[in-house]
């Protein structure tokens, strides 16, 4: 007998009034608009028209935007069925081809996406400057910032000048030349103040991260403050930002602003996840009905990772790497699922939770994937470099790797 | 222009630093009890506003009332992309209720669902298109479950329906044959025990059974042994020749026009009646029963085959059905070879239970012939 999906195991229910609110959309704080409403009028129009690849890259832009906005995968899924007519061709226009590059790298599908990515950029089409871009982030993300240098570099002169600063900015501070990117993001931002409100979200994001890395932290706050300011007027969440600010409050003890920034924001994962932390940290301190809420939260998220691999699909390893070592102190369950996560993702925030896991299991063995690329990039980054001396320290001292 | 295609691209490829999020999906649980089915379908409502829009009032929130005033949309919308087929026919299913379960990313709908297949269902295919067409990650998790004798025992299969992989077949496994065989071995029984037709025919084969024929009279038979012998040869010859004509008929062999095997079964009926009245075959009985079996073989196929064999275990079916067919009969056998034996030398049985039952039996014979050949109703309802 095979083991019953735990979706059997919750009892049904008849609500008690008709009044009762069963679902709520999220809804950016402050905007007018309501863009699954919009979302629903395009997809109506794509409806009528299935095989117009204008409407259908139109609606899966759409699509994309608001799955961002509110890290629900479902939107990928719409986007991805707006381009089901030519999903398995093998060179469709290049704005399908770009639009499914960014589904495709969502999926983690690194290399699919690369393979649209380059035939976009060695077609030279009209979506060429768009394809750089998206390359850069996905070398950046697979931890290749050298060869992600050489896509922000085609950027230059064909976009705003932000927008090619924060991709060089991005690279060159993951190769030893943090400070001077964060000079440069220091002098662009303010002569950028007309640039488009996502990429000035994106270039303080970025610039925030980049402090934080170098311990440069009044500086990290006022740009994630500034980056948060840029997010609310836009109208349009950012939950990459929500995620990176929570973890810089995280480590400075500041877990009710945590709280107070992601509040009725628990149906995504990522923010769940630091919802748990803040309130784990809380209850840590003596708060009684944080603890309450750090049990719920985290039984939460470990019913949503069970469901999601019951669909057979990728668990995010990095959010689940970090779910094992701060929320269930399983320090060797961490590291295993850290380890597997840094074959596919190669972020400072992947080198962290596997070198905190490994430091935790006394492991340095498991450990050295990470720091030869920490030798190999050259990256600059105080926290991980205090990882990396504290794991030689039991190279050194217990070179059985037992403690 | 540039700078607006730029922030609609840097929206894009923000999605670089991918959000762990269950996508949509929907769980299906199937029961399979003989030929009912019973199940919980649980929906996400987010799903289901959607696809065909559950937020009556469009102010961002769904609640209870405009839920349960959807009702009959979900259900149709819910049915129109799930398909149970049981041995290639169509199974029905019905949703007949609706509540509400919270899994870990939000609120669903819970639809419970019955239907019924023509059968038992030896194969079982299932053919799931929910929210495909709109969303590409959907999925559908199934867990099919066949009960055991036990409550413990009920074997669950698990699947997963996906755009590439949204028609499953399952085979509910050994268990499932039995299930199969004890229903067609009653069936098989029944047959026997409740169709006049049959009875009468047998009627007229046993009646005379513990009675000899000689010399143009009826003495009685020597010995019990022989007796039984003799009718348990006359009844399995005729179940033999029964299961080969019904074998060839139900597996499309042969066809032949109902109305003429009706006919001819009643003939039969009519002249086993008259075969005691007025003796015309009395030795090596067997074969007349053997010839009249090919007969009601044919019959019977025709029903069977409405009632619906199962593709993948005609054999099996078919064995059990005749089986059943044999056992019934015997047993009748063993209840009335005794007293029969017990009275066969006092003369009133052969005259006020041979010659009457038989007269009956040829009398009933003759009316469902007339009423069979020349579509006439009078009076004596058809078997």
């Amino acid at each position: 007998m095979t083991a019953l999906a735990p979706a059997w195991a919750q009892q049904a229910y008849t609500p008690a009034s008709d009044d009762t609110v069963l679902e709520q959309r999220l809804r950016p704080s402050g905007s007018a608009n309501d863009a699954p409403a919009v979302l629903r009028q395009s997809q109506r129009a794509l409806a009528a028209d299935p095989r117009n690849p204008d409407k259908a890259v139109a609606f899966a832009r759409q699509a994309i935007s608001l799955g961002n906005e509110e890290g629900d995968p479902r939107y990928f899924g719409y986007a991805e069925s707006a381009l089901s007519p030519w999903w398995n061709e093998p060179k469709p226009a290049a704005e399908i081809r770009l639009a499914r590059a960014t589904i495709l790298q969502w999926r983690h599908d690194f290399d699919g996406a690369r393979r649209d990515l380059d035939s976009v950029i060695a077609d030279d089409d009209h979506g060429v400057n768009q394809a750089h871009l998206t390359r850069a982030i996905v070398l950046i993300v697979q931890g290749d910032p050298a060869a992600a240098r050489h896509d922000c570099a085609a950027l230059i002169d064909h976009t705003d000048l932000l927008t090619a600063a924060t991709c060089l900015a991005s690279s060159g501070s993951l190769q030893a030349q943090a400070p001077a990117m964060e000079r440069a993001l220091l002098t662009i931002l303010p002569q950028a103040a007309n640039a488009p409100a996502a990429t000035r979200l994106w270039a303080q994001t970025e610039l925030a991260e980049i402090a934080v890395r170098l311990g440069h932290d009044a500086l990290a706050g006022e740009q994630y403050e500034a980056a948060l300011t840029t997010m609310q007027s836009s109208g349009h969440r950012d939950p990459y930002l929500l995620a990176s600010y929570s973890d810089f409050l995280l480590d400075h003890r500041q877990s009710p602003r945590v709280l107070a920034l992601l509040d009725g924001l628990d149906r995504i994962d990522n923010l769940l996840l630091r919802l748990a932390r803040a309130n784990a940290a809380l209850a840590d301190a003596g708060d009684a009905q944080a603890r309450t809420r750090a049990d719920a939260q985290t039984q939460q998220l470990q019913q949503r990772f069970d469901e999601t691999r019951a669909r057979g699909d990728f668990v995010h390893q990095r959010e689940e790497a970090m779910y094992w070592l701060y929320l269930r102190h399983d320090a060797p369950h961490a590291l295993t699922v850290a380890v597997d996560n840094w074959r596919k993702q190669r972020e400072p925030s992947d080198a962290r939770v596997l070198l905190e896991a490994a430091v935790a299991t006394h492991d340095p063995a498991a450990a050295q994937p990470v720091l030869d690329w920490l030798k190999r990039t050259g990256l600059q980054d105080l926290r991980l470099q205090a990882l990396a001396s504290a794991l030689s320290t039991y190279t050194s001292s217990t070179p059985s790797g037992a403690p | 222009m540039m700078p607006r295609v730029f922030a609609l691209l840097l929206l894009l490829l923000m999605a670089a630093p991918a959000q762990a999020h269950k996508a949509s999906t929907s769980y299906l649980h199937l029961r399979v009890d003989d030929q009912q089915l019973e199940g919980r379908w649980d929906i996400a409502l987010r799903d289901l506003d959607y696809a065909i829009g559950l937020d009556a009032d469009d102010d961002g929130r769904i609640t209870w009332g405009e839920v349960r005033g959807a009702q009959s949309r979900i259900a149709d919308y819910a049915l129109q992309h799930l398909k149970v087929d049981g041995d290639g026919k169509t199974c029905t299913l019905a949703v007949d209720g609706l509540q509400i379960v919270e899994h870990s990313d939000g609120n669903y709908a819970v639809l419970d669902l019955r239907g019924t297949c023509s059968q038992a269902p030896l194969k079982l295919q299932l053919d799931y298109s929910l929210l495909f067409e709109l969303d590409a990650l959907h999925r559908g998790l199934l867990d099919l479950e066949f009960p055991g004798d036990g409550a413990k025992n009920s074997s669950h299969l698990s699947a997963l329906f996906a755009p590439d992989a949204h028609v499953l077949n399952f085979e509910p496994g050994s268990t499932q044959v039995l299930r199969v065989f004890r229903e067609y071995f009653r069936a098989g029984l029944i047959h026997v025990w409740s169709g006049l037709d049959h009875l009468l025919f047998l009627a007229g084969l046993f009646l005379p059974a513990v009675l000899r024929r000689s010399h143009g009279e009826w003495l009685p038979t020597p010995s019990l042994r022989k007796a039984v012998r003799d009718t348990a040869l006359i009844v399995t010859a005729f179940t033999v020749a029964h299961a080969c004509t019904l074998t060839l008929a139900a597996t499309g062999a042969f066809t032949l026009p109902s109305r003429w095997v009706e006919c001819a079964v009643a003939a039969t009926v009519c002249f086993a009646g008259l075969n005691n009245l007025v003796p015309m075959v009395y030795r090596e009985l067997f074969w007349l029963s053997a010839g009249f079996g090919l007969i009601h073989g044919a019959a019977v196929a025709s029903a069977l085959i409405d009632l619906g064999l199962p593709a993948g275990g005609r054999v099996w079916a078919l064995l059990a059905f005749n089986l059943g067919v044999e056992a019934a009969q015997l047993s009748l056998l063993a209840l009335v070879i005794p007293p029969t034996y017990y009275f066969r030398y006092s003369r009133w049985y052969r005259w006020i239970i041979l010659l009457p039952g038989s007269a009956a039996v040829t009398l009933v014979g003759a009316i469902w012939f007339l009423e069979r050949a020349f579509d006439l109703q009078l009076g004596v309802r058809l078997p």
